[in-house]
């Protein structure tokens, strides 16, 4: 203990320097004791050295690049815990990474399955009855593209695409009316899908 | 050695002190002024007065008469300018850049961080935890009583017992378990 001059009633422990300058640089000193402690500084070169060191060690934790995080408890026993970072800043850096690459990865999952599932949205939408004016309207769009004889078969073209046009050459030829499944479909899909 | 009897120091002599003394002379006026630009500004006024007068002082208390010149000074820009205490916390965000100047002290730097931060990882969960609260959370110690359900007295012996093992093993690096 140091008595201080100057008719100072305050005491302090000086062997506990460390915690007295750190008290001081927290302003958790009040106006009498940061007075008394300040004198203590003029005279003790022991106390100017702890003050020193009571700032580069808040400094120092300041830098620390870390988030902790405190659980408070609900029982009376305080526990801790500090994420990864604590134990290294490198682990920081390689959670930050690993976050970014699953991110990306994500959003390209995202838009690469995003077309086919508006495909398969489009295949899924339930079909709606065509009424007699739209079969009407489709089969006169028919008759006059079949009247007009301007298919062209490549030497790439499936099958399927020669049977249709086998097909509608006997109907033209037979003049009766069958109405193919696929004229149905294309009557019955929403205006949005066709244009 | 100094130049005449007039009390002055060798340049050369003072320029070492500088060297050796000012970056615990920096922490210890910055936990003084809170203020880095009053903190620069008696830094100056306290080498100056190690050129015009240091001469007076014997080489073994030299470190001393810088330190109670620096204070002395100090005490006397506080009074001109009636500095108001800002908290450091606030002021050590910035401090980083600040204490460095050339690449070795940089990486000296980065040494002193990377001994608080064993330090502090080794330090008892219960202390630990209190400081992590009381540092980055910036909580009272009432606060930290209240969060905790511990009596206040606790809280401040556990800090106390922090403070204390963690200013040592930045003393004594070695000690680190």
């Amino acid at each position: 203990m140091t008595d201080l001059p100057n008719n100072s009633s305050i005491k302090f422990d000086t062997d506990d320097l460390d915690w007295l300058a750190f008290q001081y640089i927290s302003n958790e000193l009040s106006e009498q004791e940061s007075e008394a402690f300040e004198e203590l500084l003029a005279q003790k070169q022991e106390a100017r050295e702890a003050l020193a060191g009571a700032t580069q060690l808040v400094a120092g934790l300041k830098s620390i690049e870390c988030v902790p995080t405190v659980q408070t408890p609900a029982s009376t026993s305080g526990k801790a815990t500090f994420n990864a970072s604590l134990n290294s800043p490198f682990r920081s850096q390689q959670w930050a990474l690993v976050s970014c690459a699953a991110v990306i990865l994500l959003v390209t999952t995202f838009l690469l399955t995003k077309p086919v599932s508006r495909e398969a949205s489009l295949a899924y939408t339930a079909p709606t009855e065509p009424t007699q004016e739209d079969l009407e309207h489709v089969l006169d769009l028919w008759f006059e593209a079949s009247e007009e004889n301007s298919f062209t078969i490549s030497l790439n073209s499936n099958t399927d695409a020669i049977d249709l046009i086998d097909q509608q050459n006997v109907l033209a030829d037979n003049q009766t009316l069958e109405i193919p499944d696929w004229l149905y479909t294309a009557v019955s899909l929403p205006e949005e899908s066709v244009n | 050695m100094t130049t005449g009897n007039d009390g002055k120091l060798d340049p050369e002599i003072v320029h070492q002190l500088f060297e050796t003394h000012v970056k615990e002379l920096r922490a210890f006026l910055t936990g003084l002024l809170r203020d880095h630009d009053f903190v620069d500004e008696v830094i100056q006024l306290t080498f100056s007065k190690a050129l015009q007068s240091g001469g007076q002082s014997n080489e073994e208390t030299r470190k001393g008469w810088l330190f109670r010149v620096a204070y002395h000074e100090s005490m006397g820009l506080i009074r001109r300018n009636k500095i108001h205490k800002k908290s450091l916390n606030n002021l050590c965000q910035t401090t980083k850049s600040y204490w460095t100047e050339t690449p070795e002290q940089r990486l000296l730097e980065t040494e002193n961080i990377e001994q608080i931060r064993m330090a502090l990882k080794n330090l008892p969960e219960s202390q630990q935890a209190i400081v992590i609260a009381r540092i980055y959370e910036s909580k009272t110690f009432k606060e930290i009583a209240i969060d905790f359900g511990l009596p206040l007295g606790t809280v401040l012996t556990r800090m106390r017992l922090a403070i204390k093992t963690l200013s040592r093993q930045i003393d004594n690096p070695s000690e680190n378990p």
